[in-house]
């Protein structure tokens, strides 16, 4: 689908002319970094200031090659190909954007091969069918290196493939910035809370399965700004999403108090 | 002890007793340190962004490298939610003492506590003006405690604190013993266990071997047992189990000093520098069943048959606080474990009949299309995937409780190690609904093999844990005939592959003759009647000794040696991702 109103996005370093690169020059682009760090806004934006449709899969485990390119249904009593997302971009010349690569079946991998080099052609082996890029089909991927969910990685042969562009948690001041604008609180208060997340994020060692990642934060300040009590956002906007462990959580509570 | 003592000991004890019980208001609003301290290393681990431990000090305490000192109790403010306060007050001001770099720069020899503390509140003002612009709401609970600390009874050195010195001279790990091997040749254990009171501070002295040659026999006439702080004077040492009369003197010494010997310790008075230390409860010893099993001798070249009695011990008691400890100071690897555990189990089966899938069944599309020409309604599940396949798995761990695994490789107890690894690899196993079972073994001759069942096959993993965190060093390593009694355990379950997995310092023996070749024969014939009954083996050794014996009974490829515990994870990731292909 294309993307009629302008995302709001803040360029952190030169991702937005490496992408722009990547397009013109017919690469792959594989996206890496912890979640909620404004990968999938970044292509959205992309997406809308180059005037191309885009189509999101979010893979998980279960995913597999036949989701991407197509099956056959059965209507009466004939089975009918349908074209999958991946196929349809490569056809009308779509940004198709794999979320979570790493967390697809292997066959999905393999499925992507022949459209990551020069050939940009997806081969169909149902139909069977050999379908060339058109020029404005682009594959984006994003990969989260330290995703402890799913506990997968992508194996070299495959990132080679790829243009990557890292993403990380934004500076204290740009990650202010973002919070402002997206939720329309004021500096006092995304001060608090980036600060607050700043220092949760130290606590990794301790084992916390995911931290605090500039989404939650903004979902907090949201909260923040449509009236919620200050304490109680923090609490159910950053803390619980972070734990399920009793003495965690207290903890956890305890540091945002002092801070908010 | 002579009647009168006893007295007066009776009477002392019933003093004591009746002095420190606390007046009936006063129990509420207290706030133990042990209770909350966990919540406290949180909060201080979060705010400096760096390993800090928090311990219990001797008064007020203060910082002192990656350590904060906090008061053990403390009840001076008047309601429990304002005492709970005022200890998250002195985390955080500690952390800003920190950050601010805030303490004795030089170690100094005779400064006093008087300095310690009136320089930690010269300071203060710097930190409380930091607080005031980050922890606002902090700030107000100060200035609504001050009022409280400013008369004789309630110094201000409890908000404040003292300052301290960087120096730690026992830093690196307190079990440090001049001598291990001493330690390891006596098979006595400690009977008794105490704990002492905080110190922060420490003084190592070397025996003056001298002095104490020459020591001048002097009497003490006291009505009950004490000992004596370290006044200069040397006396001899020795190992006697007297700590539990001793209990109330020792309470009362202040241990500053400290003599490192090679006598082996007959009991045991904790005095731990940092609060890491886990007293373990007694194991309670039920009726024992007794199995035999034969014995290989490699020289005649035939079975000693009913050759080694096997005591199946049950142990009971025990706590989750250990396995919780562990996993907690592991999150790191344990993490790292179940990501490899994930990847591992990515295998897959080809599932027939759903309604949804890779490609369209064909059989079920007959069935389907003959439905319909029937005028039946048919199925919609035609499709056929691939999914993921569950492991058809059990694992027995052998673990070597002998008194070798006391001994320290790299600083960590042998014993300690084999623990870690099984907790994270049973917790990990459990999360995957791998069927396991763990078995710990130790020997004094063949008359007295002792095998602890500590988790059964399909037994709750929690029961696992408690009973792992009670089992000690005892004993010798007479390996055969506890690998003999795993494998009748493993043989019962009707899984298709079957491990057991030995944790060990891999030096079979035993003093009645079963060392060297007679041990290692013994045990590469029990382990070649496994794999008779497709029962697969691999051992782990953490001590590089095992070097010398591990490859000669298990062959090539079937063992691992970790240098190092951290190896820990890898080396039993890799181990699974080959059981689980093969």
């Amino acid at each position: 689908m294309l993307i009629e109103h302008q995302p709001y996005y803040k360029a952190m370093d030169k991702e937005v002319e490496v992408f722009a690169h990547c397009f013109k020059n017919n690469l792959s682009v594989l996206l890496k970094g912890p979640t909620g760090t404004g990968k999938t806004r970044f292509v959205e934006y992309m997406a809308h200031q180059l005037g191309v449709p885009l189509i999101t899969v979010a893979c998980h485990e279960e995913t597999s090659a036949t989701d991407l390119t197509g099956r056959y249904i059965l209507k009466g009593a004939e089975t009918v190909w349908q074209d999958g997302p991946l196929t349809r971009a490569v056809r009308e010349g779509c940004i198709i954007y794999l979320d979570e690569i790493a967390e697809a079946r292997p066959d999905v991998i393999v499925a992507i091969h022949s459209l990551t080099d020069h050939r940009r052609q997806l081969f169909l082996d149902k139909v069977p069918e050999e379908i060339n890029a058109t020029d404005s089909f682009m594959l984006v991927a994003s990969y989260n290196p330290g995703y402890q969910k799913g506990f997968k990685e992508l194996k070299p042969s495959t990132r080679q493939r790829f243009v990557s562009i890292a993403f990380d948690y934004p500076a204290t001041k740009a990650e202010q910035e973002i919070v402002e604008q997206e939720s329309g609180i004021d500096t006092s208060d995304s001060k608090k809370l980036v600060k607050i997340a700043s220092k949760i994020r130290n606590l990794n060692e301790l084992g916390l399965m995911e931290t605090v990642s500039t989404r939650l934060i903004v979902d907090t300040a949201k909260l923040i700004k449509s009236g919620l009590p200050k304490r109680l956002s923090v609490e159910v906007g950053m803390i619980q999403p972070l734990s399920d462990d009793e003495e965690t959580l207290t903890a956890l509570k305890d540091l945002a108090d002092l801070m908010i | 002890m002579e009647l009168d003592q006893v007295l007066f000991k009776k009477l002392l004890v019933f003093l004591k007793k009746w002095r420190e019980k606390p007046s009936k208001g006063e129990i509420p609003k207290t706030i133990h340190l042990t209770d909350i301290n966990s919540r406290l290393t949180f909060i201080a681990r979060a705010l400096t962004g760096e390993n800090i431990d928090i311990v219990a000090a001797e008064n007020e305490g203060g910082w002192k490298n990656i350590t904060f000192y906090l008061p053990s109790s403390f009840s001076l403010l008047p309601s429990l939610e304002e005492n709970l306060h005022f200890y998250i007050f002195r985390v955080v001001y500690l952390c800003i003492q920190k950050e601010e770099n805030l303490n004795w720069k030089l170690q100094r020899a005779n400064q006093s506590i008087q300095d310690s503390r009136k320089k930690a509140e010269e300071a203060a003002p710097i930190i409380l003006n930091k607080i005031a612009l980050e922890y606002p709401s902090l700030m107000e609970f100060y200035l609504s405690i001050k009022p409280h600390f400013s008369n004789e009874q309630n110094p201000s050195f409890w908000i404040y604190g003292k300052f301290m010195t960087e120096r730690d001279v026992l830093e690196n790990g307190h079990g440090d013993f001049n001598d291990q091997n001493n330690l390891k040749k006596d098979s006595l254990h400690p009977s008794t266990e105490l704990k002492s009171k905080p110190v922060e501070e420490v003084e190592v002295i070397s025996v003056d071997k001298k002095t104490q040659e020459d020591f001048v026999m002097t009497h003490n006439f006291e009505k009950v047992e004490t000992i004596e702080e370290f006044t200069g004077v040397w006396r001899g040492f020795d190992g006697d189990d007297s700590l539990k009369e001793d209990a109330d003197a020792l309470n009362e010494v202040n241990l500053k000093h400290l003599v490192r010997t090679d006598e082996a310790a007959h009991s045991i008075y904790q005095a731990d520098f940092r609060d890491l230390a886990n007293i373990a409860e007694s194991a309670d010893t039920e009726e024992d069943r007794c199995v035999t099993y034969k014995e290989w001798d490699f020289s005649q070249k035939k079975y000693k048959s009913n050759y080694c009695k096997v005591f199946l011990k049950n142990i009971g008691g025990g706590s989750l606080d250990y396995a919780k400890k562990c996993l907690a100071e592991n999150a790191k690897n344990l993490n790292a474990l179940r990501r490899k555990f994930a990847q591992i189990h990515q295998k897959r089966r080809m599932v027939k009949k759903l309604p949804d899938g890779e490609s369209i069944d064909l059989d079920s599309l007959v069935e389907w299309y003959a439905d319909l020409k029937s005028g039946r309604t048919p199925s919609d599940d035609i499709y056929l995937s691939k999914r993921k396949k569950e492991a058809d798995l059990a694992i027995l761990f052998l673990m070597d409780l002998s008194l070798s695994t006391d001994s320290y490789a790299d600083g960590n107890r042998i014993l300690d190690v084999e623990k870690q690894a099984v907790i994270l690899f049973g917790e990990v196993l459990s999360e995957y609904d791998v069927d396991f079972a763990v078995g710990g073994f130790y020997s004094k001759t063949r008359n007295n093999c002792a095998y602890h069942l500590l988790k059964k096959f399909g037994e709750n993993w929690e029961s696992g844990k408690r009973r792992l965190s009670v089992v000690e060093p005892q004993g010798y390593t007479r390996i055969g005939p506890a690998l003999r009694h795993s494998q009748s355990l493993i043989e019962q379950h009707d899984a298709r592959q079957k491990w057991i997995i030995l944790l060990s310092d891999g030096k079979p023996n035993d003093y009645d003759k079963y060392e060297g070749r007679y041990g290692i024969a013994d045990v590469k014939q029990a382990l070649r009647e496994m794999h008779e009954r497709h029962i697969s083996t691999y051992a782990i050794a953490i001590e590089s000794i095992a070097r010398f014996y591990l490859p000669q009974m298990f062959g090539q490829n079937h063992y691992n040696i970790l240098s190092h515990p951290d190896m820990m994870v890898s080396s039993l990731a890799s181990f699974y991702r080959r059981i689980n292909f093969s």
